[in-house]
């Protein structure tokens, strides 16, 4: 009988205690990309990619014009009303746990996302692998409107192209940690819609930019195409690149992989100096050259050249961050702070201003590992015997 | 009418054959056979004619007669007590009566048809021996000695049931058995009261040690190798005669996920199925309850694009996902239990239905969402791949109340579920030894014949007593 009575009360203890937030799966509204714009009156406005699972569907039977997905806007004060606007849209129950990307329009960058991002860090519902983006010359909500060919959600295209050249589903995270730092400034990876040919018209986004952000979160200027993977080389987040070098005798792409930075910094009085080092391994996929790889005395050559001329391009991506926007996207205050932390408690303060005048030296050291070679070269192009 | 059997043998034919028919009135299928050597010595055969193997019993009968002597039927065993000679007849031995001596010669001519030795159906084996149990006792142990050719096979023979009196042999291996193990099964068996023994289950069923649990506790089987097998590693074999089914103790939870195969295909590969079998058993146990509790409590740990694949097919359905998957799993077992008895032709019939009625129809309807079809069939093919039925019923069962745990309470319910499952298993005992050994408490030789089967050059052979320290 205690027995029996006892098993009651751990039942009646699991039914009370429970969960008792069961909802079916098809009575969400799965919320997969969020853009977050200025609308015209100076409001915030927020437009949220709602999955239609209908639609859906008929994708494993081949062609189906649905989109899979309607955009919700909103308009309003805080992003926390707004995701109450958008639900008043929907009848079925918003779901954040699946966000894969946010899009900033630039205007709203432009302002400022202090008030916006301090929602990220508390709503549970957020998931950290979430990418997050700066719309390039334009508003996050046509990003969420683009039809890609490929997947049906643009946010998800932009996750995955992001992927494949830049940071992929951690950027939001890396802004997060960023942004809790004084010794380095948030960047983000930014998209934008540039139709080249009527078929790229409305389905192609592309992502080759960095936004670059000030300590108050706004953003100051933006970086493209080689100067951004050589930031994020040097901020130590890059995995792999292809580099094109141009030499005397005919340009030379490498694919480099296992990329990797150190910085080593030193304090003399007032001036600052900062010695970086990037390293690489690299598998050659052009050679437009009279250079015969196979040759080590040549490829030893070759990979000094390489070295020497890269490291000048990436002083010089530095030389205009400092020059134009200032900020130390590479994080160079940080490890000045693990090098010499108390000194560092006097720089942290104007470190905006102290950033420009440090001297950046930057050596690189790519390894050819792999000259790619099968098979004989093209006849014409190198051709020594 | 009622007068006194006597307890012993007498001197006088007559007499005894008084007696004898008293006791088998209304008895048509025992047979009195009185016989006259020389004209005067009174012989009498009681025996049941169709136990006997006729044609060696008339060559003695003939064999007497020609010779005119009775040694010939005296060479048999004896017996005084007249119980004894009752028990005897009734088990097909003939019984032989001759004037003058004060008891019974038991001649064993038993002959029946019986089934032959065919493959164990429930226990098939691709390598290995093909044989298995009849429903012959000595049939039965004759496999066991031939396999185990040594002094130290002791077989005891015991009978119980009252009415039945099924004979049931005791097998052990002397130096190989932990004595106290031994004892504890003798007490436990010479406990049992009951009429009636009609199978080796009835025994399992009066002995094992939580007969509420959902475990099994002793193990059975049909294949006289593993009963070999387990003889030599310490354990004890009850072999019931008219059951083809040994069992085997004490049991491990284990033993239900080992085929007799496994000892015999090569050791990498029977320690992969191993792993499989054991992620099977997992599987027909939690796949539902965990796939309902993911999409109704916590669609934020499935993949997005899996999600919205589950999500599009849910679309229009009409029952809530537990709802949905209790339905169909009630179905798949009824289907299973339908085909399980039917004449083999219908059976086939009947899956193709339940296969087409199921898989197709109902989710082109819309009543059923494509996933749980899949689920269901998943978990269906999980619990086929327990090599002991015995021990996949109890997974087959608990799935429901999993699922509704689940369905209810989300992940947590499924934890507390697997929780309780495991507090029960830890805590169950089978003849002394826990049901998990050696896993938990874990012992010495878990890597050795447990999850994976070790090479057998790196076993150490078990010496005497030793393999029952570590048990």
């Amino acid at each position: 009988m205690k027995k029996i009575s006892s098993i009651s009360w751990l039942i009646v203890l699991m039914l009370v205690s429970g969960c008792w937030d069961r909802n079916e799966i098809n009575d969400y509204a799965f919320w997969i990309g969020t853009a977050l714009d200025l609308s015209e009156d100076g409001n915030l406005e927020k437009s949220a990619q709602i999955a239609v699972p209908a639609g859906f569907k008929s994708t494993g039977r081949g062609g189906s014009d649905q989109r899979g997905n309607i955009v919700v806007t909103a308009s309003g004060s805080s992003v926390v009303d707004l995701e109450q606007q958008v639900q008043d849209k929907l009848p079925r129950r918003i779901f954040l746990g699946h966000r894969r990307a946010i899009f900033i329009g630039e205007s709203l960058a432009r302002k400022g996302i202090v008030s916006i991002m301090d929602q990220f860090t508390r709503n549970t519902d957020t998931r950290l692998r979430t990418d997050i983006f700066v719309v390039n010359n334009g508003k996050g909500r046509d990003v969420l409107e683009v039809n890609s060919p490929f997947n049906k959600f643009s946010s998800i295209v932009a996750v995955d192209q992001d992927r494949f050249c830049r940071l992929g589903d951690t950027a939001l995270r890396d802004v997060l940690l960023d942004i809790g730092r004084d010794g380095i400034r948030p960047s983000m990876p930014m998209v934008e819609i540039t139709a080249r040919n009527k078929q790229e018209k409305n389905q192609i986004i592309e992502v080759k930019s960095v936004a670059i952000f000030n300590q108050y979160l706004q953003m100051v200027g933006k970086v493209t195409g080689r100067e951004s993977l050589e930031l994020f080389w040097m901020k130590g987040v890059l995995k792999d690149q292809f580099i094109t070098e141009e030499t005397e005798s005919g340009n030379i792409a490498l694919y480099e992989s296992n990329l990797k930075k150190s910085i080593h910094t030193e304090i003399n009085g007032d001036r600052i100096k900062a010695h970086v080092k990037l390293e690489g391994i690299g598998r050659v996929i052009e050679n437009n050259t009279d250079i015969d790889i196979s040759d080590t005395p040549q490829r030893v050559a070759l990979e000094r050249t390489l070295d020497t001329m890269k490291a000048k391009q990436i002083e010089a991506t530095v030389k205009k961050l400092q020059g134009q926007y200032g900020q130390d996207v590479f994080g160079i205050g940080e490890e000045i702070h693990r090098e010499h932390p108390y000194q560092w408690k006097k720089l942290r303060k104007n470190w905006d201003q102290l950033f420009p005048s440090v001297e950046v030296t930057v050596t690189v050291k790519l390894k050819i590992e792999n000259m790619g070679g099968i098979g004989k070269r093209i006849p014409g192009i190198g051709a020594k015997e | 009418m009622e007068t006194s059997i006597p307890i012993e043998v007498d001197e006088s034919v007559k007499l005894n054959h008084d007696a004898l028919l008293q006791i088998f009135q209304n008895c048509a299928d025992i047979v009195f056979r009185p016989l006259k050597l020389n004209d005067h010595l009174e012989i009498l055969l009681v025996y049941i004619e169709e136990l006997t193997d006729s044609s060696k019993l008339e060559q003695i009968i003939s064999a007497c007669m020609i010779s005119r002597d009775s040694t010939r039927l005296t060479q048999y065993d004896s017996v005084t007590h007249f119980a004894a000679v009752v028990a005897k007849v009734l088990k097909g031995c003939t019984a032989i009566f001759i004037d003058g001596k004060p008891c019974a010669y038991l001649a064993d001519l038993t002959s029946f048809n019986q089934r032959a030795i065919n493959e164990p159906s429930n226990e098939a084996a691709i390598r290995g021996p093909r044989e298995g149990f009849t429903e012959d006792l000595k049939t039965n142990l004759s496999m066991i000695r031939r396999k185990i050719s040594h002094p130290n096979l002791k077989i005891e023979k015991h009978q119980a049931g009252e009415l039945t009196n099924t004979e049931f042999v005791l097998a052990y291996i002397e130096d190989r058995v932990k004595p106290e193990l031994l004892q504890e099964v003798k007490k436990r068996i010479h406990a049992i009261k009951t009429n009636q023994l009609m199978d080796s289950s009835y025994i399992e069923e009066l002995i094992e040690d939580k007969t509420l649990s959902l475990f099994p506790q002793i193990q059975n089987t049909e294949r006289p190798d593993t009963v070999s097998a387990s003889l030599l590693a310490g354990r004890v074999a009850i072999i019931v005669d008219g059951s083809p089914n040994a069992l085997l103790l004490p049991m491990s939870f284990w033993a239900g996920l080992q085929a007799a195969e496994d000892h015999y295909e090569r050791f990498i590969y029977v320690s992969a199925i191993r792993v499989l079998r054991l992620l099977l058993a997992v599987l027909s146990c939690l796949l539902p309850s965990i796939y309902v509790a993911l999409t109704s409590f916590h669609p934020q740990m499935i993949p997005l694009n899996l999600m919205l694949s589950i999500s599009a097919s849910r679309e229009g359905i009409p029952f809530p996902t537990v709802v949905e998957t209790l339905l169909m799993e009630l179905m798949f077992e009824g289907l299973r239990e339908a085909g399980l008895r039917l004449p083999r032709a219908i059976g086939s019939a009947v899956s193709i239905v339940g296969a087409l009625v199921i898989g197709e129809a109902a989710v082109q309807a819309g009543f059923i969402s494509a996933p749980i079809v899949m689920i269901v069939a998943g978990t269906g093919i999980a619990s086929f791949a327990f090599p002991s039925y015995s021990v996949a019923l109890p997974f087959r069962l608990l799935r429901f109340p999993l699922l509704i745990l689940g369905g209810f309470l989300g992940l947590y319910g499924v934890a507390i579920g697997v929780m309780f499952i495991m507090i029960h298993l830890v805590t169950l005992k089978s003849f002394g030894m826990p049901y998990l050994k050696p896993v938990a408490p874990i012992g010495k030789n878990i890597w050795k014949d447990t999850i994976v089967r070790m090479n057998k050059r790196f076993v150490t052979e078990p010496q005497k007593n030793e393999e029952n320290k570590l048990n």
